[in-house]
């Protein structure tokens, strides 16, 4: 049976029903994804590579095993896209990066093996900024495959840097994707886009095949449409890893549906003097309502760090570690963005006093923090200051009369999970959003947030049209 | 990573109020929003712009001999003017934060996380 156009845009629970239900085959919903990659993707720049081969293989493999009786769960037979910078065997992992665009990695992402011991089909990997925006991009075309093109309004950015993982959400590509946050690169696509993404806390998922950016900060993560969907990703791909020492061994099992409906104790941060745009400002306000009635908001301040230094030290001279021999062989001039180019010198040369004492103000800040989000379940705030910005503009222009809560970068500093969730619609009808920070380890209290405000409100049904 | 949003100042209770020297350059980056300065917004409300217009000559020498000791690394006929431009930018960004993280109250016995454990391959 063909697969109901709407099902582009179903939960993986309305897929998995689907299957259930032998609606369609695991190899009819591959087709049907895959046909959206191939005939949309190139119109948002969102994908590198469809995997074609290995999606139906998977597909196929999925169906015996629904015909043998052998169930793996909920994402079994499901279609999801990754990311370009996790490793693949066999299909080329380029990192967004011209110097790498025909490179094949003879590994495979732990991330990657899991969602495959689960049933998952992999069908695409999926456009980002190169390198992961380590080397500064200020604007959109900062990518091999082209600036992401934003699925609610062609003319404006889909986020970075895990843009096709947003973009391919958005667009009913894919009905989930995976991602990587060094500091927001999960959490910007998904707000500029309108789906809802989830920043694990730092050793939570397995980096092992990732591209490594900033060891120290580099996160996993689900972009999907739903918090419920990001919560069944995290539960297949969570857990320690021997290949990768900073994984933790604290298990995490995500809870049945309505297993926590509140009420939950929430907080808010007082208010910089400068605001975000008077859209996302209101919409902001109309969800914090929603929340009311979901526990109690207090307002607290945001412990008070050089968190910008300490975030843009530590990356810096992580990824000068990581890509150094790009400047020795001369291989960061092949980089798309001019700004790139040079984004490696100037790094070369930070004193390794700088970098410890980053890592010393990081562990102070961890603790700060910690102590002040303890006894919420949240850490409420607008994910950033603007829409995503059009095409044509240098963030920093656009941004400049803006100011978001700096939370993003705190949270990543301290290594703390986020959820980002739409709250509407904004400057050229482009989604707006808000975010939800915990402590560390506190996925499911954020999730069971998340979840409650997603079940009275629809901003996370809605999608852009073709 | 994303390029980091615009944030309010953030300089940790008990830094000595003293003006952070801001380059021209940096300055003019800091009142267009922009992304790689933002260090300098912890310190730019005690900033005049006359006092942004011209380095210490001290920090200015740091920065010249750094970019010097870049271009004799890396030499490469593509770094015309513009691309050494840019580089002198972020090396006056970083210098701005090294003083933010310098100036930071640090105890002898703050560590940072565990960076290092022994290490043995399991049997």
């Amino acid at each position: 049976m063909p697969v109901p156009a709407d099902f582009a845009f179903a939960t993986i629970r309305q897929l998995a029903q689907g299957l259930r239900e032998q609606r369609f085959t695991a190899v009819e919903l591959a087709e049907f994804f895959l046909a959206r990659l191939e005939r949309l993707g190139p119109r948002y720049n969102a994908v590198v590579t469809v995997t074609r081969a290995r999606a139906l293989a998977e597909a196929t493999q999925a169906d015996q095993e629904f015909k043998a009786g052998r169930d793996r769960g909920l994402l079994h037979g499901i279609p999801y896209g990754v990311k370009d910078l996790l490793a693949t065997r066999g299909i080329p992992t380029t990192w967004g990066a011209a110097p790498f665009r025909e490179r094949i990695i003879d590994d495979e992402a732990t991330v990657i093996t899991r969602l495959r011991e689960a049933g998952a089909v992999l069908v695409a990997k999926l456009a980002m900024v190169e390198l992961a925006g380590g080397l500064g991009y200020r604007q959109a075309h900062a990518s091999f495959s082209g600036p992401g093109l934003n699925p609610w309004d062609v003319k404006s950015w889909s986020g970075g840097s895990s843009s096709g993982s947003g973009a391919a959400v958005a667009a009913g590509l894919v009905p989930l994707a995976i991602g990587s946050e060094t500091s927001g690169s999960i959490v910007t696509p998904a707000a500029y886009c309108g789906v809802t993404g989830l920043r694990p806390t730092y050793g939570r998922v397995s980096r092992h095949g990732a591209m490594a950016l900033t060891w120290s900060m580099d996160k996993l993560g689900p972009l999907c449409r739903t918090a419920d969907d990001c919560g069944l990703v995290l539960n297949a791909i969570a857990g320690p890893d021997p290949l990768d020492d900073t994984s933790v061994s604290r298990p995490f099992q995500y809870p049945e549906p309505g297993a926590a409906a509140g009420p939950f104790k929430l907080a808010i941060l007082r208010e910089p003097t400068r605001k975000p745009q008077p859209e996302i400002q209101q919409n902001f306000a109309t969800a914090l309502q929603v929340l009311e009635n979901l526990g109690t908001i207090m307002e607290i301040p945001l412990p008070d760090f050089p968190y910008s230094a300490v975030v843009g030290t530590i990356i810096n001279c992580e990824l000068t570690a990581a890509f150094g021999d790009l400047l020795t062989t001369g291989q960061v001039w092949e980089m798309t963005a001019p700004e790139d180019r040079v984004g490696l010198h100037a790094a070369s040369v930070i004193p390794a006093r700088d970098y410890i004492n980053a890592c010393r103000i990081r562990r102070q800040i961890q603790i700060a923090v910690d102590t002040a989000f303890a006894g919420f379940d949240a850490i409420v705030v607008p994910t950033g200051s603007t829409v995503a910005p059009p095409l044509d503009r240098e963030f920093r222009e656009y941004q400049a009369p803006y100011r978001g809560t700096g939370l993003t970068v705190a949270a990543n500093a301290a290594g703390l999970p986020g959820i980002t969730l739409p709250t509407g619609h904004g400057e050229r009808g482009l989604p707006t959003s808000l975010s939800l920070v915990g402590r560390a380890f506190s996925e499911n209290q954020l999730l069971a947030v998340a979840s409650a405000y997603q079940s009275r409100t629809d901003w996370h049904t809605r999608h852009p049209g073709e | 990573m994303t390029p980091p949003d615009r944030q309010p100042a953030t300089v940790p209770a008990g830094t000595p109020e003293r003006s952070v020297p801001l380059s021209r350059r940096a300055f003019s980056g800091w009142l267009l929003g922009s992304a790689t300065p933002l260090v300098t917004l912890a310190t730019s409300p005690t900033v005049s712009a006359a006092e942004a217009q011209v380095a210490p000559r001290s920090e200015a020498t740091v920065i010249e001999r750094q970019l010097e000791l870049i271009l004799q690394q890396y030499p490469d006929p593509r770094l015309d003017a513009a691309a050494v431009a840019e580089i002198r930018d972020d090396l006056e960004t970083q210098r701005l934060r090294s003083d933010l993280l310098n100036r930071f109250p640090l105890p002898n016995h703050a560590e940072p996380g565990p960076i290092f454990t022994a290490w043995r391959r399991a049997p």
